[in-house]
Parts: C-alpha cells; sequence; structure tokens
C-alpha cells in the first residue's frame, strides 16, 4: 500500500518528463482496457467490441445464466474452505517454524518456500497424477486440496515473517506477569499475530478466487470455477454477456480493496468494518442456503459437449418439460474428451463422442450401456448409422449428428476459384488462412493435399508432417470455435472448418463461398454415450429420447447446422435448412466421403506428429 | 538480545502441515518423476518401467527449441516490464503523496483483477477486430487492419500488461523505504544526480527488484493462455506443450519429462539469483 | 531478604557475570550502576528468570528461587521499553498479572482501580497504548508490575527513554511511590545523579564484577577502587607510595610530584602502592603556601574555563601529570583571585580530604 510519507523535494529527482510521461502511459495502458471493458458491458449488441446502443440488457443474461451463478457459487464454496484449512496449517507450520528450533528446520523451510515460486502448471500436472492414482475423483475435494497445497506455504511466510520481527520482551513481560506458556501464547502471542493471520488467509482467498491454471487440471464436470467459465467464454465463443461477468468481477474487486484499504487506515477492524464484514459473510451464507434448497429441487443434468453443438433453446425447452437442470461443459476435440475422462472427471451424464472415439470409449471402460428400450424415438435413426463397427450392438451409443470437413473462402477477398486443399498451401493468402485445431482433420487434409489414403505407413505420415509444418507460416492460427467471427470480420480469407460452421457462414453474407475439395473431405458421425458413473443415466436418455424427436431433431438442426440422422425431421426443416448442401451434401460427395477409423497402435504415431506440427 | 521462549509442544504442530505437504507436494513431484520414466500406453495411461526416451527426446533440438523459447519469452517479458515498472515506482517514489495514492489506486486494481479477466479485457482493444485497429481504420488512417492479435507482439503485450503490477509493487515499496536523507548525503557529498541513482537508490531497490524479477519471470515461463488466446502458429511455449500432453495427446510420461525439465530451468534460473541474494522468503510478500 | 549468592553467567567464552554477591534488604531502594555491557541487565534477567545463571544461588525470603521460571516468581520487571500488551487497553495491561491469577472479577476491578489513581492515569485506562506518550506508557508499566505487589521490582533504566524534564520529574514520583509502597526496587540505570539521588545503595559493576557496593555518599567519599573513583563524578588520581603510617596520618610519595599527607586514614600499610584520589572542587589555588594541616603542590596554570558558578582550571605538576581544580565563583569573588593560564601557583587542599586506593 501506498507509502504514508511523501517524499516530495525539491531536489529534482523522480521528476523528469520522460519519467512522467512512461509513468502516466503506462497507467493508462493498465486501467484503459478495464474502463473500455466496463464500457462495453453496457452495449445493446450482440458483437463484443462494436458499439450499438446503451442497454443493461447482458447483466440481466448473466443474472438469470444459473450454470454462471452455479459456477460462483463453487468459487466462493472453494475458496472459503481452502482459505479456511490453508490457514490453520500454514499458521501451525509458521508457529512451530517461529516457536520451535530443530534440526530439520531449514529443510523443512525450503519445502515450505519452493511452492511459493514454482510454475503453478507443475502443481496443476503433479497433482492430477496424484488424484489419478490414488482414485481421487476430480471434484471439489480435489480442487480444494489443490488450492490448499499452494496457497498454504503464503500463509506461513506471511505469519512467519511477523513471528519472525514479534517483540519477543512482549513474551517476557507477561511470563513475568505471572502468565504461563501457553496463557502467554494464548493472550499475548496470538492475538498479536491476528493481522498477519488475516492477511494470510486474505491472501489464500485471493489466491484460490483467481486461480485458473491449477483448478484446469483439477476440476470436475460439476465443481467449474469462474474462472474455469471465463476461460471457456473466451474460447468457445465470446458473448457480451463475458463484459458484463468481468465487470461484476471488477467492481467486486475494487470494493474488497476499498475495504481492505480502509481497514488499514483505521489500525484495525472498527466497529463500522466489523459489521460490514459480518453482513458480507452474512449474505454469502444466505447465498449458499437459498442455493442450496434451489438445487436439491431440481434434477441436474451434466452434458460434455462442442460448444454450440445443441440448441439452447432446445435444452431451455427440455429444462421446462421436464423440470430439469441442465449445465453444458464444452471440450475442445475427441482428445481432449478422452483424456477428461480418463483422468478421473466425473459427474457428466452424457457426452458426444465422435465414431472412432466411441470404440476406444468402450475399449476403455469409460462408457456404460444405454437402455435403447427406454428410447421411444430410437426407430426414428436411420438405421444406416446404427450398430456401425465401432458399437456393433449399438446398446453404447446413439447416433448424434454427422457432417465433414471442408473449406469456406470469401469471394471479396479471393478472386481465384477454389477447388482444392491446395489452396491451403497458396502462399498469396498468408497469414489469412484458419485451420482447425483438429488432429484428425489437420492430418487427413494433409494426406489429401499429398494426395495420399490414410494409412498406417510412416514414411507418408512423415511427408505430411513435414508439409503441415512448411504450410504454418502462412496460418493466422488453427482454430476451432471462432473461425466464424473471423470469417465474418474479414480477418482471414479462407478457412478449413466443419459443414456447419460453414453454413453458418455462408448465411452472413452471398461473398462466402463453400468448397468441396476434389481430393474428398473428411465425414464425421457423433454419437451420444453415457459415461460410466453417471450420476443422472436415467435423465439423460430422457434428453436422447428428446433430442430424437423429429420436431426437436428438426428445431435442433437449424441451430447447429449440422445433419442429424433423424429421416423424419426433414418435413420440419425450412427450405433454406433442407436444401443447404453446406448440411445435406450431394450424393456424389457423399461417395467421397471419408470415415476416419481408429488407428490403433499408429495413433500414438499420429499424437506425436500433431505435437511436433504444433510445436514447430 | 531478547530471545523467544521456545514452545517445545508446538513441533507437534508440524505434523499436519507437513504432512499435507509430503501427501500433495512431495508425492505428486515424485510421481511426476517416476512418471517421466515410464512408458506409454496406446490410448494413455502410464505403463511402469524404466526409459530415458522422454528426455532424450526433449534433448532433440525441436522441444529444446520451445524450451529456450520460452525462456526467451519469460527473460524478454521480464527485461521489457521492467523497463516500465522501474520508472513507475520509481517516479511514485518521489512524487506527492496524492498523486502517489492515485497510481496506487490504478495499480492496484489490476494487480487484484482476476488474470482472465484482464487478458480478455486487453484482447478487446489490440484484436484483429480490436478497438485500435476499428479507430485506425474508422478514421481512415489504414486500410488494412494492423496484424497487433495473433503474433508474438501480441503475446508479448499480454505478457508485459499480465506482469507489469506486480513488477512495479515489489520494487516500490523497497524505494519507498529509502530514506531521501540518504540520497540527499550523497548528493551533499558531491555525487552526481546519476551517481547518486547508481549508488545509492539502485542497490537500495535490491531486494524488491529480485523479487519482481522472480515473480514475473517464473510464471511467464509457466504461461499457456496467452500464447493460446493471444499468439499465432509459432508462439506455442513449454506450458501449452505440457498441458497438450495431459489434456490432449495423453502422453502423461513426456508430459512428465517435460515438467521435470521445466522445474529444472526454473531452479537453475532461482538458484542463480539465491547466489546474489538469500530472499527471506516473506519479504517480497510483505511489499504487496 | 534477596541473596545472591556467587552467582556466575557466561556465554561460551564470554563471563558476563562473575561471583556476584548481594544482600538486598527488605524494602530497600536498591541501584545497579556501570557501564554499557558490564552485566546490569544481566543479573536483572537471571533475577527475573529470563536467563539462567550458569552457577550460583538466588534466594527470595529464604527460598532458592534461581531455577523457578518466571512466573513462579514473586518478582516483577518494568522493562526498558515498557513492553505494554498492544492488543490491550490500560486498564487490561494493569489486570493481566491477576488475571493470570485468576483472581475474582471484583478484586481486579478495584485494585486496578487503586493503581491507576496511584499512577495517576485516571481517565486513561480506555486507552490504546500505542495511544499515548512515553510517559503515560511509563506509568503504565509500573503500575502493570505493582499491582502484584510483588516482592521484587526489577526496573531495567526505566528512565532512558524519557526526556529529560520527564525523566527528573518522573525520578521525584518513582522514589515517593516506592516509599509508599515499600516495595523492594532493584533499579539499573547509566546515570550516575539518578542512582546517588534515588538509591538506598549503590552496587557499582564493571566487567560482570562487582566493583563495590555501598551507600551514595560512601560511593562518591570513599571509592574503593580505581574503577569506581574514576566512574563517579570528577576525580584526580595520582600515582604514588605509602611511606608512613602513624596513628592514622599516612605520608604518600606522589612520583615526582611531591609528598601529601593524610590523616584518618589507617588502611595501607607503609611501602604499598596506592593511587591518590581527590575531587577538583575539594581543592583551591592559591599564590600561598599551605598551611597548617594543608597539603600543598606547585603547578602551573594550563587553562582556564569559566562556566559562571565555578571556573574550571588545568593544572600541571612538576613531574607533568595534570589536575583538575574547581574554584567555588563566590569565593572567588570574596578573594579576587583569578589566575592566568602560566602562573605559577600552589594547589591547596586540607589533609582530610582524598582517598587512597589500592593499585
Ligand atoms: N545472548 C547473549 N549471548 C552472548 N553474549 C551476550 C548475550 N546477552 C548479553 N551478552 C553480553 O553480555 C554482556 C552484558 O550484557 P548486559 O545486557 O547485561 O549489559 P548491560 O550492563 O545491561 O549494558 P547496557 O547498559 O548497555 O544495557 C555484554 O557484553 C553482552 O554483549
Ligand atoms: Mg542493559
Amino acid at each position: 500500500m501506498a507509502g504514508n510519507i511523501s517524499r516530495s523535494n525539491d531536489l529534482g529527482i523522480g521528476k523528469g518528463l520522460l519519467l512522467k510521461l512512461v509513468t502516466y502511459a503506462s497507467v493508462l495502458f493498465l486501467v484503459s482496457p478495464l474502463v473500455i471493458l466496463i464500457v462495453l458491458s453496457f452495449n445493446s449488441g450482440r458483437t463484443v467490441s462494436v458499439w450499438e446502443g446503451f442497454s443493461t440488457h447482458w447483466y440481466s443474461v448473466v443474472f438469470h445464466d444459473a450454470d454462471l451463478w452455479g459456477a460462483i457459487r463453487n468459487t466462493f464454496l472453494i475458496a472459503i474452505v481452502s482459505t479456511v484449512v490453508a490457514t490453520i496449517l500454514g499458521t501451525m507450520a509458521a508457529l512451530a517454524l517461529g516457536k520451535y528450533k530443530f534440526k530439520g528446520r531449514t529443510l523443512v523451510y525450503n519445502v515450505l518456500y519452493i511452492p511459493t515460486i514454482l510454475p503453478e502448471i507443475i502443481f496443476g500436472v503433479s497433482l492430477l497424477a496424484l488424484f489419478l492414482l490414488i482414485r481421487l475423483p476430480l471434484g471439489y475435494i480435489s480442487i480444494i486440496c489443490a488450492h490448499i497445497t499452494f496457497s498454504m506455504s503464503f500463509v506461513t511466510l506471511i505469519v512467519l515473517a511477523k513471528l519472525n520481527n514479534f517483540d519477543h520482551r512482549l513474551e517476557e513481560a507477561s511470563l513475568d506477569l505471572g502468565a504461563g506458556r501457553w496463557q502467554t501464547f494464548r493472550y499475548v502471542v496470538l492475538p498479536n499475530l491476528a493481522p498477519a493471520i488475516l492477511s494470510g488467509a486474505l491472501f489464500a482467498f485471493t489466491l484460490s478466487i483467481d486461480d485458473f491454471i491449477v483448478t484446469f487440471f483439477t476440476a470436475g464436470a460439476t465443481s467449474a470455477t469462474l474462472p474455469l467459465k471465463i476461460y471457456s467464454l473466451i474460447k468457445f465463443g465470446v458473448t457480451p454477456a463475458l463484459n458484463a461477468v468481468s465487470t461484476v468481477l471488477i467492481v467486486f474487486t475494487v470494493t474488497a480493496l476499498a475495504l481492505a484499504n480502509a481497514m488499514q487506515r483505521t489500525g484495525g477492524i472498527s466497529k463500522i468494518l466489523k459489521w460490514t464484514l459480518a453482513g458480507m459473510g452474512a449474505i454469502v451464507l444466505l447465498f449458499f442456503v437459498v442455493t442450496f434448497f434451489f438445487r436439491q429441487e431440481k434434477k441436474q443434468l451434466y452434458l460434455y459437449n462442442y460448444a454450440e453443438y445443441v440448441s439452447a433453446e432446445l435444452i431451455e425447452e427440455f429444462e421446462r418439460r421436464y423440470d430439469v437442470e441442465v449445465s453444458v461443459n464444452y471440450f475442445n476435440d475427441n482428445e481432449e474428451l478422452l483424456s477428461r475422462l480418463q483422468m478421473g472427471v466425473e459427474g457428466y451424464d452424457l457426452i458426444f463422442p465422435t465414431a472412432h472415439m466411441v470404440g476406444i470409449l468402450k475399449a476403455q471402460g469409460l462408457i456404460q450401456p444405454i437402455d435403447t428400450s427406454s428410447l421411444t424415438n430410437l426407430p426414428q435413426v436411420d438405421p444406416r448409422f446404427r450398430r456401425l463397427d465401432f458399437d456393433p450392438s449399438g446398446s453404447y451409443s446413439v447416433p448424434y449428428a454427422y457432417g465433414f470437413i471442408a473449406m469456406v473462402y470469401n469471394q471479396d477477398q479471393i478472386k481465384d476459384s477454389i477447388t482444392s486443399w491446395r489452396a491451403l498451401w497458396d502462399e498469396k493468402y498468408r497469414s489469412n488462412i484458419l485451420m482447425v485445431d483438429d488432429m484428425n482433420d489437420v492430418l487427413f487434409t494433409g494426406y489429401r493435399y499429398l494426395g495420399y489414403e490414410m494409412d498406417k505407413d510412416p514414411r507418408k505420415l512423415q511427408e505430411v508432417t513435414e508439409a503441415l509444418i512448411r504450410q504454418k507460416p502462412l496460418l493466422l492460427k488453427y482454430e476451432n470455435n471462432m473461425t466464424r467471427d473471423y470469417m465474418v470480420a474479414g480477418d482471414v480469407w479462407i478457412a478449413q472448418t466443419w459443414n456447419g460452421f460453414i453454413q453458418q457462414i455462408l448465411s452472413a453474407g452471398e461473398r462466402f463461398k463453400m468448397v468441396i475439395p476434389e481430393e474428398g473431405v473428411l465425414f464425421f458421425m457423433d454419437n451420444m454415450c453415457i459415461p460410466k458413473n453417471a450420476p443422472n443415466k436415467e435423465t439423460a436418455e430422457l434428453f436422447i429420447n428428446f433430442l430424437l424427436e423429429p420436431r426437436n431433431a428438426a428445431r435442433n438442426m437449424e441451430i447447429i447446422a449440422y445433419a442429424m440422422p433423424v429421416p423424419a425431421a426433414r418435413d420440419f426443416l425450412p427450405d433454406s435448412i433442407r436444401n443447404s448442401q453446406a448440411i445435406f451434401p450431394p450424393d456424389n460427395v457423399i461417395e467421397h466421403m471419408t470415415l476416419f477409423r481408429d488407428m490403433g497402435e499408429f495413433n500414438t504415431l499420429l499424437e506425436e506428429a500433431w505435437t511436433r506440427i504444433k510445436v514447430r | 538480545m531478547f530471545r523467544s521462549f521456545k514452545m517445545r509442544e508446538f513441533h507437534l504442530l508440524l505434523f499436519p502441515p507437513g504432512f499435507w505437504l509430503l501427501l500433495f507436494f512431495v508425492v505428486p513431484l515424485v510421481i511426476v518423476l517416476v512418471y517421466s520414466f515410464a512408458f506409454k500406453e496406446t490410448y494413455g495411461g502410464v505403463t511402469p518401467g524404466f526409459t530415458l526416451e522422454h528426455y532424450r527426446a526433449i534433448a532433440e533440438g525441436m522441444y529444446l527449441k520451445i524450451f529456450l523459447r520460452s525462456f526467451g519469452y519469460a527473460f524478454l517479458t521480464t527485461l521489457f516490464t521492467l523497463l516500465l515498472a522501474f520508472p513507475i515506482a520509481y517516479y511514485m517514489s518521489f512524487a506527492s503523496l496524492r498523486v502517489k495514492t492515485i497510481i496506487m489506486v490504478m495499480i492496484m486494481i489490476p494487480f487484484w483483477t482476476n488474470f482472465l479477466v484482464r487478458m480478455y479485457a486487453l484482447m478487446t482493444i489490440v484484436g484483429e477486430s480490436g478497438l485500435i485497429n476499428q479507430f485506425l481504420m474508422g478514421t481512415g488512417i489504414i486500410d488494412q487492419p494492423l496484424p497487433l492479435f495473433n503474433n508474438t507482439f501480441s503475446v508479448f503485450a499480454g505478457f508485459i500488461y499480465w506482469n507489469l503490477p506486480f513488477m512495479v509493487l515489489p520494487i516500490f515499496s523497497s524505494l519507498d523505504r529509502l530514506d531521501t536523507s540518504l540520497i540527499e548525503a550523497s548528493l551533499d557529498l558531491g555525487a552526481s544526480k546519476m551517481q547518486t541513482f547508481l549508488r545509492v537508490t539502485l542497490p537500495y531497490s535490491v531486494p524488491g527488484l529480485i523479487a519482481a524479477i522472480i515473480f514475473a519471470f517464473v510464471p511467464t515461463m509457466g504461461n499457456f493462455i496467452i500464447p493460446e488466446f493471444m499468439g499465432g502458429t509459432d508462439n506455442y511455449m513449454i506450458g501449452n506443450l505440457i498441458t497438450s500432453q495431459f489434456v490432449q495427446a495423453r502422453n502423461w510420461p513426456f508430459g512428465s519429462a517435460l515438467s521435470m525439465a521445466m522445474i529444472f530451468f526454473v531452479m537453475i534460473f532461482i538458484s542463480l539469483y539465491l547466489r546474489f541474494y538469500k530472499p527471506s522468503g516473506s519479504q517480497s510478500l510483505q511489499n504487496i | 531478604m534477596l541473596d545472591i549468592i556467587s552467582l556466575h553467567k557466561s556465554y561460551g567464552q564470554n563471563h558476563v557475570v562473575r561471583d556476584v554477591n548481594l544482600q538486598i534488604a527488605k524494602g530497600e531502594f536498591f541501584c545497579l550502576l556501570g557501564p554499557s555491557g558490564c552485566g546490569k541487565t544481566t543479573i536483572l534477567r537471571m533475577i527475573a528468570g529470563f536467563e539462567k545463571a550458569t552457577s550460583g544461588t538466588i534466594m527470595l525470603d529464604g527460598a532458592d528461587i534461581t531455577h523457578l521460571p518466571p512466573n513462579k516468581r514473586d518478582v516483577n520487571t518494568m522493562f526498558q521499553n515498557y513492553a505494554l500488551f498492544p492488543n490491550f487497553n490500560v486498564a487490561e495491561n494493569i489486570a493481566y498479572g491477576l488475571k493470570m491469577k485468576k483472581t475474582p472479577r471484583q478484586e481486579i476491578a478495584d485494585r486496578v482501580d487503586k493503581v491507576v489513581r496511584l499512577a495517576g492515569l485516571s481517565g486513561l485506562e480506555e486507552r490504546m497504548p500505542a495511544q499515548m506518550s512515553g510517559g503515560q506508557q511509563q506509568r503504565v508499566a509500573l503500575a502493570r508490575a505493582l499491582i502484584n505487589e510483588p516482592r521484587v521490582l526489577l526496573l531495567d533504566e526505566p528512565l532512558s527513554a524519557l526526556d529529560k524534564k520527564i525523566a527528573e520529574q518522573t525520578r521525584i514520583e518513582l522514589a515517593e511511590l516506592q516509599r509508599q509502597v515499600g516495595i523492594t526496587f532493584i533499579f539499573v540505570t547509566h546515570n550516575q545523579t539518578e542512582a546517588l539521588a534515588l538509591a538506598d545503595r549503590i552496587a557499582i559493576m564493571n566487567n560482570g564484577v562487582i566493583e563495590q557496593c555501598d551507600t551514595p555518599r560512601n560511593i562518591y567519599e570513599h571509592p574503593r577502587t580505581r574503577f569506581v573513583a574514576d566512574f563517579i563524578g570528577n576525580m584526580n588520581m595520582l600515582q604514588g607510595r605509602v611511606t608512613s603510617v602513624a596513628q592514622g596520618v599516612a605520608t604518600v610519595d606522589l612520583e615526582g610530584a611531591g609528598q601529601v599527607i593524610l590523616s584518618q586514614c589507617d588502611k595501607p600499610a607503609a611501602g604499598t602502592s596506592v593511587l591518590f584520589c581527590i575531587r577538583p572542587e575539594r581543592m583551591k589555588l592559591s599564590l600561598l603556601e599551605p598551611k597548617g594541616y594543608e597539603n600543598g603542590l606547585r603547578a602551573t596554570v594550563k587553562s582556564k574555563l569559566y562556566v559562571g558558578d565555578t571556573t574550571h582550571y588545568q593544572v600541571q605538576l612538576q613531574c607533568g601529570a595534570m589536575i583538575k581544580v574547581i574554584e567555588q565563583n563566590y569565593l572567588l569573588q570574596l578573594s579576587n583571585e583569578f589566575y592566568d593560564i602560566g602562573e605559577e601557583v600552589f594547589i591547596n587542599w586540607s589533609q582530610t580530604s582524598g582517598e587512597l586506593v589500592h593499585v
């Protein structure tokens, strides 16, 4: 905090113009993004950064977002519990180190010091490894344990600093006046240590509330914290609601700061502040009690899916019809889905893996059979999509949607007529190309670019890897979810992406054109599966059945822009969708389509190749 | 001369936190160490065994390059941020109380604001269709957006933006403790302003500087979010590599070996510093 | 009542307190005086129980308390920096000792009230230590110690943090208070005036050893060792040898400066080397030879310093030794005798003045 003594001087030190300039420019640089963010949170428009008029609409969106409230609740719950434990443990360690001299003291001190300077990611992965080994399911407990571990040392160091600076004559005075050692500890040492313990606790609390990296590795399905939600919002589709959430967080920060500052000014916890703190505590408690009761009544359903891959409106309708609260978390690709399930993330009821992944998940024992007898709408599914080789019995998966990866480009920016994947290697479009951030799709494109089939030949893979590495400087980046925004804003000219996104881009203007490359496209089929230990299996089955209802399927297809294998749904589709070649490609395309198959052992090589490409 | 009395019983207090650290800090690191010598299963998972393959792979040029890049990014970020942070801290420590307080508030707000929120706020400004480009194109100064985003520039902007408040504070608090009379004495004894700065002010700020450098360097080295969101295709850092090994490639042994290598790198850096300066540990914290 | 017998304290090879023996009576105001680092605080801390004696015994009213912990001794300390508990207000600070002894609430309240009034702290009971002046804090520290009615109160330079005016006034109050409560005080100080003014007896310490333990008057008038002579007040010291002792009259031959005679002195045997000590104010300068029972030495005036009530001369004896002489100015004015630098004079003094100290 600001020193209290002003040191303004007439020596002309610290008064240079350049110094002033650097200072104010930097402060402006620090603060202006936050201010602009706050301003934009009152923007009425749908775009994140174009002003369209004043509105508090996004605040009401945030306010009514149950998922977000859940995340806030989780954040506070985790922060409170971990702060209490970390403060107790940290203070204990400080007391032992400060009041008891023993041989290994320096060693213990160093072990305590290291956690404060170790990169967070190390905590994340090492704790993840531990939790998996001891079979602790990822969730509240794992996050809390992780938070305690990295904040405890800070508490110890803060309290120990105070203890080492403690005026020990106070202890002597107390002994001298007839108090025993324990009484002295109780009446003299502890009360005078309290401010340090409190600031340690405050520090631990902030660390916990703020933490993203460690939580990213140790969180489960139902325990997402606010930072994880924000991350997911940034990654999987930014809406102005994020501006509003951020503003609320900033306001919260400033208030807390002001409070802490006032506390410091008055040199302690004055009466008013005591009441304020108590009031805030009461509000938090009330919040917990209320949300607790609200939560208990409703059934829950946790989906783990690609972003924007189920119509939000449809989910709302499902929630209303069956009185269920649905939460959705997103994964980036099949690999992430598999990793998370392997890590022991539990709590998901329904996941959406691609065909080859269903086989892997099944083999790994990560999914369980679905009670198909309860699915009255199952007969609506096109039988050609059922009982494929990855799930011959058809009991582990229900087909959800299918599509392919192709290209789209902006005809205003690219005048050539594009027909081949080779366009993605075209020097003319340097820095204006996007590729998806998905191993299989990228590698497939590489294979086709070289005119190869995807097989298990390492030499071909080597060539493909080199071709893709050669391509990298031409790319803006590998991007899955924001492709539409980049294309529509004109920031990139050509993108390799999935047909659903292509459909959305096409509907944004005549200037966009889809290309189904002559070398052929990669076909994918996503399925609905129920993870083992899903807490709400029946609700998940209810949801599957709900989605397969032709009317619902049609509504869903309109939004996600991918085809669902529910033939009866076509009748309910508007013409624009029914006739869209991006959603229902013509037969000659389907003939050229390739379905990605599990490559078994060869997968390891593919993954290595993918890492190499990314790393270059 | 006065010594505190000992509480022998307090050694018992060491057991709960000690046990905790052992279980949740030491053991996990040991697990990672053991994994780094093990084999990967086809679909993820770890087969026990002993191989130096993963370390050999790291020593191979490609991954080593990532380490060097991360080190370089962290180093340059620390340097650039320092070039901004020191003048701010210096200016603040000599400013009037009012100015000092105002700047302090301006620094404390980003200091305590969630990292992701801050990064997102920066993205709205430097992003491809962010406000800077919107403004420049709207006023007709440029007709093509400037390449401000998804490249090395924006990665550094992100890192500097992130670290700046964390660096200013510790430096400021050591400078603020410097007694003005020392400066006056130095000037009085015939030293020039520059000499005074080099001989008095700078040495005095060393504890704060060290804290600032460690607090910027290490987290930057391990960050994977800024390269992910603000970087292009060639800004991949170790953090991204480790993360991808755990949450995508499911190559835990390789990820573990990378983590070990990272700890090694960071420890080298830190021990280099500790050779010059022994922190009381908490000192850097008190500055906050 | 407090008996300290061959008390010894060493830190490793460093012997800080050596063979200290003291008998302090009930109700006595006892002063420990000595240069910095001589071991005063260490003795106090051993009496209080903060420091373990290396050897020796401390007895309080006949009971051996050498190995008791501080809280089991009927001894309280007033700390140099007061060591008030910052988390308690004045009343709570004062009540601390009683509370620790589980004294009934009502009794605590009554006794706190009494002590607060005694210490002149009325109206300040609710103040926190940080909100008080040094002098007030000092009173609180005193009150906090006194309320326990200890048998011995140890005060380690209690006045050193106060400015001179307040210290002087507090000194008077402290003496007054001690008389009222009748508790034995052991008082450590650097300040000789303080010690001489307050104490019933003073122990002069040097290098861990007690050089002399006596009444203030005896300490001043009859220093027993060279250190004490040198340490207390101004003193002229001249090397010499006793040539004869007869009927309480000693003759001392000062090396190269002449002979002096000392009446009422029977301690040294003839032939011993001694130090002849005499205070500057006991001598006077004169142009006349000594007469009657006077000693006289020839000297040359080297410097003169007029300081208002007195004039300080530095004069040189024939052997080269410098002597300081302080003349009362009102006496000088009567005789109108001022001496100039370079003037040849006699230093005269009565044969009853001066002291012999063994070397
Ligand atoms: N813990 C210790 N370890 C080693 N030496 C010590 C220790 N405590 C005190 N001493 C030494 O013991 C000697 C006596 O110290 P003490 O505090 O008793 O002096 P003092 O007479 O009170 O001096 P002062 O008037 O300056 O307070 C000093 O030389 C000091 O350096
Ligand atoms: Mg002392």
